[in-house]
């Protein structure tokens, strides 16, 4: 039944729509964090081209072993006397770190505030290629954390899961002269081990499904709203996508055929 | 056609809730989803139980009140379609049809399957109009717009408000929604006075109640008003804009 | 006015009849100045008193409604700087169904070379409105129409361009100028939204304050002025009162008493019948516009038939098969078997002559069997020619939300099949009736958009009615409501606790435990739908005597039926949409009587409003010497036998002579 008439003293106000905050919204602020976002994956896009044009090196034709290496060497030593030693190499490693962590920090923030934000009931899902790879980028990228971890004990540190062989302390003679790591035995000795050469390979899937979406995502982070800027960059970041997959997990794959060998 | 129907039923907005199925016998093609609940409805009511509170209006896809998820989906099955232009033609002969209302935590159940989209509305109010008082207008063919701004500006404008966008969005997210009254209001001339000033002062709202943009483009596959995803990236072009003008209006 | 000579009347037993059920009472005032129609709104503004800024946030208005007049005056007076109250039964403004409108908004700013101006604006008005309507009011709508545009499109409706930068127009029906404005097929929307956040500046700036989601239930009426209103909040059921210096009303047509109309759901007459029976005038309630173009009921559980825009008759053409019962695809159907009706019946106008005309011959040929689809109850509207003459391009930048919107309700595409189009009922001229200053017959309530009466007379032409929204809204009801505040300096609003607040709210409460108690088999829509078969029948694009005197003595019935039978589920103190349903579907029970009554008591033919006994060659015959005027309702109280009177306002033309329209 109804309420009933109130009497005069418990007349309550007719609600009045709620307006506005006036405070300021959550901090860091969500565009904030996607910028970030877009900022530090755009570094790790143009690090990895970099990387797989010099992981390439072991494809040439003569003395792929040299190359690799002198490469290798070239990395630690650049900008050297400018800077002593491997000074370069650690601001580099320092600003990957870095914005390694603010990628995390901001995917993680951003993943809580979307999921406290979505409701309660089940959602069909959509077979778009950009729900699949959209939907899982912190899956996708908690994956690729744990192979940049995998990776550095493997072939940087070689610790734990170095394959037995690794070289760390043996080195590579260059032909100026020059005593280095032998970076190159290193990758052969490793993925000579099936297991690890499947994981490489499946994980370079996973990193492509990561850039074909995060490339997509700084196009609009960046607020890219030009018809043609957009077309352009839906298309490369596909094409980044392949050429990594490819590129990258070809390596381990040529190893394990022997194609590559010491 | 005979259609098995599941509905979410819940007295208020802190009670429990839960699904309640009922059997459609007559059901016709050419019937919308609305009517389908129309028609359900009158059998309840015949029955002495109380109807499925749903909400509806124009029911002709323009005013935005209709808002309901069927199998999952915002609107029902049709992509770009609100749920009153939505038919049963789009099911067969004995299927389940699953009304719930739109997802979001920011669209509270009021009940059943009417929720609380006010959220966006708080949107515009936090800056998606224009400061122009009754009568100080100056004469509208002094400023001219090109065709294709024009019909551009419209593209956006075409927003019915119906918050399908946020439904759609596994991040709860109303980007699409802002982005489209951004575009909007940046392409009109009176709008661009308070273009940066407007940018930090709607997307700050946004942020206070929905979720962030993935751009999966669940939102314009839903979108019965069919706003372009390049709206998603508005936003962030209009707040990136908005940071470099340094506290501007404009 | 010869030709009226020849009128057909029937026998005196009508006569007898309406003496039964109405009073005639007196002459009403519309406090018209006394000036030439062309400078009445200048004299009546030059004499308005003010309000000086600093006093005005001391005076409280309730806004009731938010289309296009009611956000339009809420914002208006929000930057004026009074205090306004809004109240909406949606969740939001913006939903108002001024949105759903297609086609444009007229304004005669007249920078084409195609000879248009204010005079003949008001000349194509009063004339599209036979004469039944307030030439004054008709030239306001046109001298702050200019206006309108300017500030419509700086607040955010994106009107469509030229090529060369300057605002677009199409023409309409009824006119031979090109004056409306428009955003493809969706100027509603885009004038509606920009209203909506207009009003949504001041919620935020705390000058409007919004109640969504509130139902006005009862006007407060003491010493004679309106002071504030009832409503239910809809979500908790709660009955409270908010009271003001002034009211006003924006609440929309009644249409939806015809069950299946254009209307939106929700429309409904409760707001202003609740304030007829508190006393405000009704006027003309019989003027109905059945709009030619919608689309047609196709299944049993169609919920309401759909406009198609007026505008697409500018590029259609409207056709029946020559045969009857023809099933053939229309477009194998060669041109020498198509009936181009309003072509060839209509040379001058052709598909674009008024609403009336072309609703009345489209039912003239599905009446008289030529109708076609499953149901034979349409006609075609056909693009081919206009397709063929622009392109698809053009057409579909012109109306292409329409096409799809037919598309998706068909299933049909309109590109290459015909549209197939009815009648239905649109718009409602009737309304509560106001002086010049949209004032009711209750001092203290205003009335603003389609529940008023003003400017369309008999019938409205195509696109004024956007026009007469914001008009009212942004450019009148400002001016006026302060006039009528000034003289209330000092004074505050009623207490709630006052006898006359707890009177009104117990009556509401009494009319919704009724409702709620009554222990019937039927829910409300059972007699709404049989309302709408009766309306149909009896009072839609021809009336005559017998018919309209069954349909009185049929709703009647009803609504005994009704309270004896009808059942409403749940209860009071929550959300409940059968609720809402069954006491607007009683107020529309008893409008619905009052429309009869007012088409019977119309002895003569006008606009919309047409009498099978007042024609001549098929066309309205108007009776000036005893008709024009404006008929202004008052409810004459609760009793079973009392009749309602019928008040009367004579209209006076000056600047456009009476003359019997002619389209041919």
């Amino acid at each position: 039944m109804s309420s009933g008439i109130q009497e005069r003293s418990d007349i309550d106000q007719i609600p009045v729509a709620k307006r506005p905050a006036t405070s300021p919204p959550p901090r860091p602020q969500t565009w904030v964090l996607k910028l970030i976002m877009a900022v530090t994956g755009s570094i790790f896009v143009l690090f990895l081209l970099f990387h797989l044009a010099g992981n390439l090196k072991v494809y040439l034709p003569d003395d792929p072993q040299g190359h690799f290496n002198e490469y290798a060497h070239w990395l630690r030593s650049f900008l050297s006397p400018l800077l002593p030693g491997s000074t370069f190499l650690w601001i580099f490693r320092g600003c990957l770190g870095a914005a390694l962590l603010l990628h995390v920090y901001s995917g993680v923030t951003l993943w809580i505030r979307a999921h406290r934000l979505r409701g309660r009931h089940a959602r069909k899902v959509n077979p778009t290629k950009h729900h699949l790879t959209g939907r899982t980028m912190l899956w996708s990228g908690l994956i690729i954390l744990a192979f940049i971890i995998f990776h550095l004990l493997d072939l940087t540190l070689g610790r734990v899961v170095a394959s037995k062989d690794f070289t760390g302390g043996s080195t590579y003679k260059l032909e100026n002269g020059e005593v280095t790591v032998d970076a190159y035995a290193n990758l052969v000795h490793s993925f000579q081990r099936p297991s690890v050469a499947i994981f490489y390979v499946v994980v370079m899937v996973v990193i492509a499904f990561h850039l074909s979406h995060g490339i997509w995502s700084i196009t609009n982070d960046f607020g890219a709203t030009a018809h043609r800027t957009r077309s352009v960059l839906l298309i490369l970041a596909d094409l980044i996508a392949l050429v990594i997959v490819v590129g990258n997990a070809s390596i381990p794959l040529a190893v394990l055929g022997g194609v590559i060998t010491l | 056609m005979r259609l098995i129907l599941e509905v979410w039923r819940q007295e208020g907005p802190d009670a429990e809730g839960g699904f309640e199925t009922h059997e459609i016998l007559d059901a016709t093609p050419e019937m919308s989803l609305l009517e389908l609940l129309d028609r359900l409805n009158h059998q309840l009511v015949e029955n002495d139980q109380e109807p499925v509170a749903f909400e509806s209006d124009c029911r002709e896809g323009i005013c935005g009140t209709c808002g309901l998820d069927v199998n999952g989906v915002p609107h029902g099955p049709e992509d770009n379609v609100p749920a009153c232009g939505q038919h049963v033609r789009s099911f067969q002969d004995g299927q389940t049809v699953r009304f719930t209302p739109f997802r979001a935590r920011s669209f509270p159940v009021i009940r059943d399957l009417i929720v609380d989209r006010t959220g966006l509305d708080r949107i515009i109010q936090a800056g998606g109009t224009i400061a122009v008082d009754a009568g100080t207008a100056p004469d509208a063919d002094t400023l001219l717009v090109t065709h294709d701004d024009a019909e551009r500006a419209l593209d956006f404008a075409a927003c019915i408000g119906c918050g399908a966008c946020v439904s759609a969005c596994p991040n709860g997210a109303a980007y699409l929604f802002t982005g489209a009254k951004l575009a909007h209001l940046a392409l009109i001339p009176h709008g661009k006075e308070e273009r940066a000033k407007r940018a930090r002062s709607m997307i700050a709202q946004m942020q206070h109640e929905f979720g962030p943009c993935s751009q999966i483009g669940e939102c314009v596959l839903a979108c019965p008003a069919e706003i372009p995803i390049v709206a998603l990236a508005v936003v962030n072009r209009e707040r990136l804009r908005a940071g470099f003008m340094w506290g501007k209006a404009n | 006015m010869s030709a009226q000579k020849s009128v057909k009347k029937k026998g005196g037993q009508v006569a007898l009849e309406i003496d039964q059920l109405r009073a005639v009472g007196r002459p009403v005032d519309g406090q018209v100045p006394d000036v030439h129609p062309r400078e009445a709104w200048t004299d009546r503004k030059l004499h308005y008193n003010l309000v000086n800024p600093n006093n005005r946030r001391k005076f409280k208005v309730i806004v009731v409604g938010t289309g296009l007049s009611g956000a339009g005056a809420a914002a208006a007076l929000g930057e004026l700087g009074y205090d306004v109250e809004v109240f909406s039964f949606h969740d939001v403004p913006r939903r108002a169904h001024s949105i759903a409108a297609q086609g444009g908004i007229n304004s005669p700013r007249a920078r084409k070379v195609d000879n248009d101006s204010i005079d003949r604006f008001v000349k194509d008005t009063v004339k599209g409105g036979d004469y039944r309507g307030r030439e004054q009011d008709a030239y306001r709508l046109g001298e702050e129409g200019i206006r309108v545009i300017d500030h419509m499109q700086a607040i955010g409706a994106a009107f469509a361009r030229e090529y060369g930068g300057q605002l677009a127009t199409r023409s309409f029906g009824g006119v031979q100028v090109s004056r409306t404005y428009y955003t493809r097929g969706q100027t509603g929307q885009q004038l509606e939204l920009a209203a909506a956040h207009a009003l949504s500046r001041q919620v935020a700036a705390g000058t409007c304050k919004l109640h969504a989601r509130q139902e006005m239930l009862d006007l407060i009426v003491k010493d004679g002025r309106a002071q504030g209103i009832v409503v239910r909040d809809l979500v908790t059921g709660k009955i409270r009162a908010q009271t003001a210096h002034a009211v006003i009303l924006c609440t929309g047509g009644y249409g939806n008493i015809y069950y299946k109309a254009t209307l939106a759901k929700n429309s409904n007459a409760t707001a202003i019948w609740r304030a007829y029976k508190r006393g405000a005038y009704f006027a003309n309630p019989c003027f109905v516009q059945i709009h030619p173009t919608a689309l047609p009921l196709m299944s049993k559980w169609q919920s309401k038939k759909t406009l198609m825009s007026e505008s697409l008759r500018n590029d259609g053409r409207i056709w029946a098969p020559r045969k009857k019962q023809d099933d053939r695809d229309p477009n194998t159907i060669p041109e020498a078997e198509r009936f181009y009706f309003l072509e060839e019946r209509y040379p001058a106008f052709g598909n674009l002559v008024p609403r009336d005309v072309a609703s009345r011959n489209i039912r003239e040929r599905i009446d008289a069997g030529y109708g076609v689809g499953t149901l034979h109850n349409a006609v075609y509207l056909d693009f081919k020619t206009g397709i063929e003459r622009l392109g698809v391009k053009l057409i579909r930048e012109r109306y292409s939300n329409l096409f799809n919107m037919y598309e998706e309700l068909t299933g049909e595409d309109p590109y290459t099949t015909p549209m197939r189009i009815a009648p239905s009922v649109h718009f409602t001229m009737g309304g509560l009736w106001t002086d010049y200053d949209q004032m009711a017959s209750i001092p203290g309530l205003f009335i603003g958009g389609e529940a008023s009466w003003a400017y369309h007379g008999a019938n409205r032409l195509g696109a004024n009615s956007l026009l007469s929204g914001c008009v009212d809204g942004w450019f009148t009801l400002p001016y006026s409501v302060p006039n009528y505040l000034a003289g209330l300096l000092g004074q505050s609003p009623l207490d709630t606790d006052d006898q006359a607040v707890q009177d009104t709210m117990r009556d509401v409460q009494a009319g919704i435990d009724r409702l709620l108690d009554n222990d019937g088999a039927h829910g409300p829509d059972h007699f709404h739908e049989k309302l709408g078969a009766i309306m149909d029948r009896y009072a839609s694009v021809s009336r005559d005597p017998e018919g309209l005197a069954t349909a009185i003595g049929m709703i009647r019935e009803l609504k005994d039926e009704f309270w004896r039978d009808v059942k409403v589920v749940g209860s009071g103190d929550r959300l409940n949409q059968e609720l809402e349903t069954a006491g607007r579907v009683a107020d529309y029970l008893e409008l619905a009587e009052l429309l009869c009554i007012d088409a019977l008591d119309r002895d003569e033919s006008a606009g919309a409003h047409f009498r099978t006994d007042h024609e001549i060659d098929g066309e309205a015959a108007r009776n000036d010497e005893d008709w024009c005027f404006c008929s202004a309702w008052e409810y004459p109280g609760p009793e079973a036998a009392a009749k309602p009177i019928r008040n009367f306002e004579p209209l006076t033309f000056r600047a456009v002579p009476l003359q019997q329209r002619n389209y041919k």
